[in-house]
């Protein structure tokens, strides 16, 4: 017997549903990762499980992102948020497009438990939102649920492993064994302990992303991508009171998006044939979103950017068209027709969409295991997601602030108690090692024991870890020092843990360094550098990180 | 309002103060304006004078490091110290001199109050931080004097205390970083253990500030079972010598840790990050003593502009909420420090001096007017050479006058003193409050030559 059914290499949107899928149908799955759980395309987006807007042209498109929000509500709200959305219009032109738009959204509004779009007056658009261009004409109303990716990933990942399936990170795919046309195993290297292991499987699911091609490679089969890059920018704070949406220089739309404690300005499209590992956002992709959003948010260079973060789009490779006319359906490919048997690879998609991706591939891989199963993935609550949470009763009855009871909630549902029940024995742990966020002891070290997490970059993407304004100047020691000592890291580890954290966060602040940033960057600089003295201890054993490199 | 004065000083760190103590006690009417604290207040406790010559491949003693910026470097504000009169040539023996006179004289000034410090020029300190690493410097408060740690390093045996709930410091994994350098170092190792100890000023064990802890130790002294505990973990541990979080007390840290040295070993504390309470201790003294110079000091005030007229800046205007001043005076000092303090600023667009809208130029003179600061920056966060933005600053004259692109003088009567100058990259070559230290007690002395027409 093989080790396992299915190996699924990726741990983004759709390869951790993939692998709660396969897990829950009783399949014996093993998920590899070569990074983190959502460290890649997934990692930089701006959350919105869209109810297929920019996809009218694609009817069916748009009824099956209709529906699986209701899914996504039913498994995840706990980590979902409703953002109202302006979408203001500068020329009348604008309001002959916003009319068919209106009535496809209309249309599926009320199973989403939205109301239809409205037409606003600029006075009443302005009264939502002050801050918006008093020339604007009319504006469109409308609703959009909002969902923390980083949770979502991890999980489906750690829900995946509830139902015994084995989740590996850091650990990256070197080889697949293929034998007589059919996949029999495959290899993958252990970063953390770099060790090399090969193990036995049926089926490999490929859901590499942007990495689809490399890893297709392997068994000698082809998948066709078209990759495009683009850009955020990131605010300090929620600038306005609602999401935004607006045409750029270029005609493309546009967002400004309340997020979490912050705001996101996006994105940008541009094909891309660089190693994604070593993007960073440009000067022109910064510009871009400024001038364009500058027409409707005459006040948004006020504002103070904290950061950029650039992700890949594994686009289907429909060519010769622009990005925006690429359909954001997506594409199963069974490589049975290149005379591989066991190897499925995902093409296209959008965060909304993964849930569904991965029950048409599981329900490929079933096919091909010749075994009767059922998705229950859109019925199944996912971990947090079991019951209510009172906020108020939870800070009053612990002693900790409403506001970071809230944070933790938002991020755990009815873990919640679980994780302030720990301060009981420890009163300490209650202390807020990230102010921003924020973030406190107990959550961190909960993490640490629960979710995997190797770096602090990792912890980041389980409790939003120094991703305020302060991007991690004042929590990276204090969180270094509680993973050191879970751990039990030597001092070395603990100095290049700090390292690894400033790097990675200042992969996304050097592309926008200006204005406030540069006295943050004065404060950081001045602790680690100045006082901490790391640069001078540490510069021989430090290892360059792909965009670091000057090659 | 008019106010008239012989000299004004723009900016409340050390460069200000230093320059404003130095005119006013020689008896110029003084007045200092600042918009908050003063960046010194986030200091470390240690007075950098040069730690780290980038260009240099092994450690110097700061005096050595001194003599060798002078003559390899030539916009440094060290070298700028050592120009002569006379012949307007660099000698790095007057770089020296300027440096130990300077020093000297805020020891003097500061002796009595809580920032008193001790070290010597011709011999590298390894402060311990709140990290667990060592950092080279030059002077630290007494409070942070390791005592004879390094040099009877046989039989020394350090005990790392931590508070808990105090997340600004860990003393287990400071010692465990500390121990490894010392083995990595092939120091002979030195016994290196842990402890935490309670003190609560809200009577909760969480969330608890550096500041919080110490005004309770100013208010209310050590709590004893705060002391009972450390004398326990003494006595278990051996330990020779105690490293403390910098919190011991704002005002009462001596006292403090006299009562400490009373189990029979040396404590010190170690250097802080910001928020700082050894950062406030300097600035407060700093403030005691420009105030005891009969200087005036006016606070919440940002200065928005001035006047000038034939190559002199005749008035500055104050603002504050609730008033607007005009202050005339003979000379000014600007003291207004770099992005921290906001003397310089970054947009997308360029680098201006925020007051006199002065040129910026970056570590050796460049123009930075028309530079994207990202340009300015490594991929590279923390390294060696550190990021040229953090050089970028005013260039000035011989005197430390702000000179523009053409290398005229901007105002005759105008001196920058402090990290609003050009040249040099405190953060990496650690040099920074000596260079404030040294540029302030200069640009006084400047100040008061030109307003005698010395100069």
């Amino acid at each position: 017997m093989a080790d396992y059914d299915v190996v699924v290499i990726g741990a983004g949107s759709t390869g951790t549903a993939v692998a709660r899928d396969c897990a829950m149908r009783g399949l014996r799955t093993l998920l590899l990762e070569r990074d983190d759980i959502a460290s890649a395309t997934v990692g930089t987006c701006a959350g919105m499980i869209s109810s297929g807007l920019k996809y009218m042209d694609e009817p069916e498109i748009v009824d099956m992102c209709s529906d699986e929000v209701v899914h996504f509500l039913r498994i995840a709200r706990h980590i979902i948020m409703k953002n109202p959305i302006l979408t203001p219009m500068l020329e009348m032109s604008d309001l002959s497009s916003g009319g068919n738009f209106a009535e496809e959204y209309s249309k599926r509004a009320e199973s989403r438990d939205v109301p239809p779009v409205l037409f606003l007056t600029p006075e009443d658009s302005r009264e939502i939102e002050p801050s918006l261009n008093p020339e604007i004409i009319a504006s469109l109303y409308f609703e959009e649920y909002f969902i923390d990716p980083f949770r979502l990933c991890i999980l489906q990942a750690l829900d995946a492993k509830n139902h015994g399936a084995d989740v590996k990170t850091y650990c990256e795919l070197v080889d697949i064994d293929v034998k007589d046309g059919k996949i029999v195993g495959v290899v993958y290297f252990n970063r953390i302990t770099r060790e090399e292991k090969r193990v036995s499987t049926h089926i490999v699911i490929n859901a590499a992303g942007p990495w689809a091609s490399k890893v297709a490679k392997f068994a000698e089969a082809k998948v066709d991508l078209r990759l495009n890059k683009g850009a955020h920018v990131i605010l300090d704070r929620r600038v306005v009171n609602v999401g935004v949406i607006a045409k750029a220089v270029d005609g493309r739309m546009i967002y400004l998006f309340p997020h979490e404690n912050t705001t996101l300005l996006g994105t940008t499209a541009i094909d891309t044939w660089e190693d994604p590992d070593t993007l960073t956002a440009s000067h022109d992709e910064i510009e871009y979103l400024l001038q364009s959003m500058e027409w409707v948010i005459p006040s948004i260079r006020d504002a103070r950017i904290i950061r950029t973060m650039e992700g890949v789009r594994p686009l289907v490779a429909d060519w010769k068209i622009p990005e925006g006319k690429v359909t954001r359906g997506y594409e199963i490919i069974d490589h049975s027709s290149q005379n591989i048997k066991g190897l499925i690879s995902f093409t296209g998609g959008k965060l909304v969409m993964c849930r569904h991706m991965a029950e048409a591939a599981t329900d490929l891989a079933a096919e091909m295991l010749r075994v009767e199963t059922e998705c229950k993935t859109h019925l199944e609550p996912l971990p947090g997601n079991e019951d209510d949470v009172d906020v108020l009763a939870l800070a009053k009855e612990f002693d900790i602030s409403q506001h970071a009871v809230e944070r933790l909630r938002a991020r755990r549902g009815t873990e919640t108690r679980m994780i302030l029940e720990l301060t009981k024995d420890h009163p300490d742990w209650k202390t807020t090692i990230c102010t921003c966020e924020p973030v406190i002891e107990a959550e961190i070290r909960y993490s640490i024991r629960h979710e995997f997490p190797q770096t602090l970059n990792d912890l980041r993407r389980r409790v939003r870890l120094g991703t305020g304004p302060c991007q991690a100047t004042f929590c990276t020691y204090k969180a270094a020092a509680i993973l050191a000592d879970e751990r039990e890291l030597s001092g070395h580890d603990f100095q290049l843990d700090i390292l690894d954290f400033l790097s990675e966060r200042w992969k996304g602040k050097r592309p926008s360094f200006r204005r406030e940033q540069i006295i943050q960057e004065e404060v950081a600089q001045g602790m680690y550098a100045c006082v901490g003295n790391l640069d001078l201890t540490l510069g021989s054993v430090y290892t360059r990180k792909p965009w670091e490199d000057w090659s | 309002m008019e106010h008239e004065y012989d000299l004004a000083v723009i900016g409340g760190g050390i460069a200000g103060l230093v320059a404003g103590t130095i005119a006013s006690e020689s008896g110029l009417k003084t007045i200092l304006i600042r918009k908050g604290r003063g960046a010194t207040s986030y200091s470390s406790g240690a007075i950098d004078i040069l730690g780290n010559l980038v260009e240099s491949q092994f450690p110097l003693s700061p005096i050595d490091a001194l003599s060798t910026t002078g003559v390899i470097r030539s916009t440094h504000p060290y070298v700028i110290l050592g120009i002569s009169e006379n012949n307007r040539e660099v000698h790095t023996e007057l770089i020296v001199q300027r440096v130990k006179d300077s020093v000297k004289w805020l020891q003097r000034n500061l002796d009595g109050l809580c920032a008193e410090f001790t070290g010597a020029l011709d011999q590298a300190m390894e402060a311990i931080t709140v990290l667990g690493t060592t950092k080279p410097t030059c002077f630290v408060q007494k409070t942070m004097d390791m005592g004879n740690l390094v040099k009877d390093h046989d039989d020394s045996n350090l005990l790392f205390v931590d508070i808990v709930g105090h997340p600004d410091f860990n003393g287990r994994l400071a010692a465990r970083t500390y121990a490894e350098f010392q083995r990595y170092a092939d120091k002979p190792v030195k016994r290196v253990s842990s402890c935490s100890i309670t003190i609560t000023p809200f009577g909760k064990p969480y969330n608890i500030s550096s500041v919080e802890v110490a005004r309770h130790l100013d208010h209310s002294g050590l709590p004893k079972e705060a002391l009972s505990e450390l004398r326990k973990n003494i006595e278990n541990t051996g330990a020779t010598h105690v490293a403390l979080p910098p919190v011991m007390g704002i005002e009462s840290a001596n006292t403090v840790l006299q009562e400490i040295a009373e189990l029979g070993v040396h404590p010190f504390e170690v250097l802080s990050f910001p928020p700082s309470v050894p950062g406030m201790r300097l600035q407060q003294s700093l403030d005691a003593m420009y105030l005891e110079s009969g200087g005036q000091m006016i606070v919440g005030h940002e200065v928005v502009g001035y006047d000038s007229a034939d190559d002199r800046v005749s008035r500055i205007i104050a603002k504050s909420p609730h008033r607007k001043m005009k202050i005339s005076a003979t000379s000014t000092i600007l003291a207004t420090g770099k992005f921290i303090g906001g003397g310089i600023k970054g947009t997308e667009s360029g680098f201006k001096e925020s007051i006199f809208n002065l040129d910026t130029v970056d570590l050796n003179y460049n123009p930075t007017d028309d530079l994207r600061p990202q340009k300015l920056t490594d991929r590279v966060n923390v390294q060696y050479e550190g990021h040229a933005v953090f050089s970028v600053g005013v260039p000035v004259d011989r005197y430390f006058r702000p000179i523009n692109y053409d290398s005229q003088v901007v105002y005759e009567n105008v001196f920058a003193a402090g990290s609003v100058l050009a040249g040099y990259n405190y953060l990496v070559e650690k040099s920074g409050l000596g260079v404030g230290l040294t540029t302030g007690y200069t640009t006084g002395l400047n100040a008061m030559k030109y307003i005698k027409e010395e100069l």
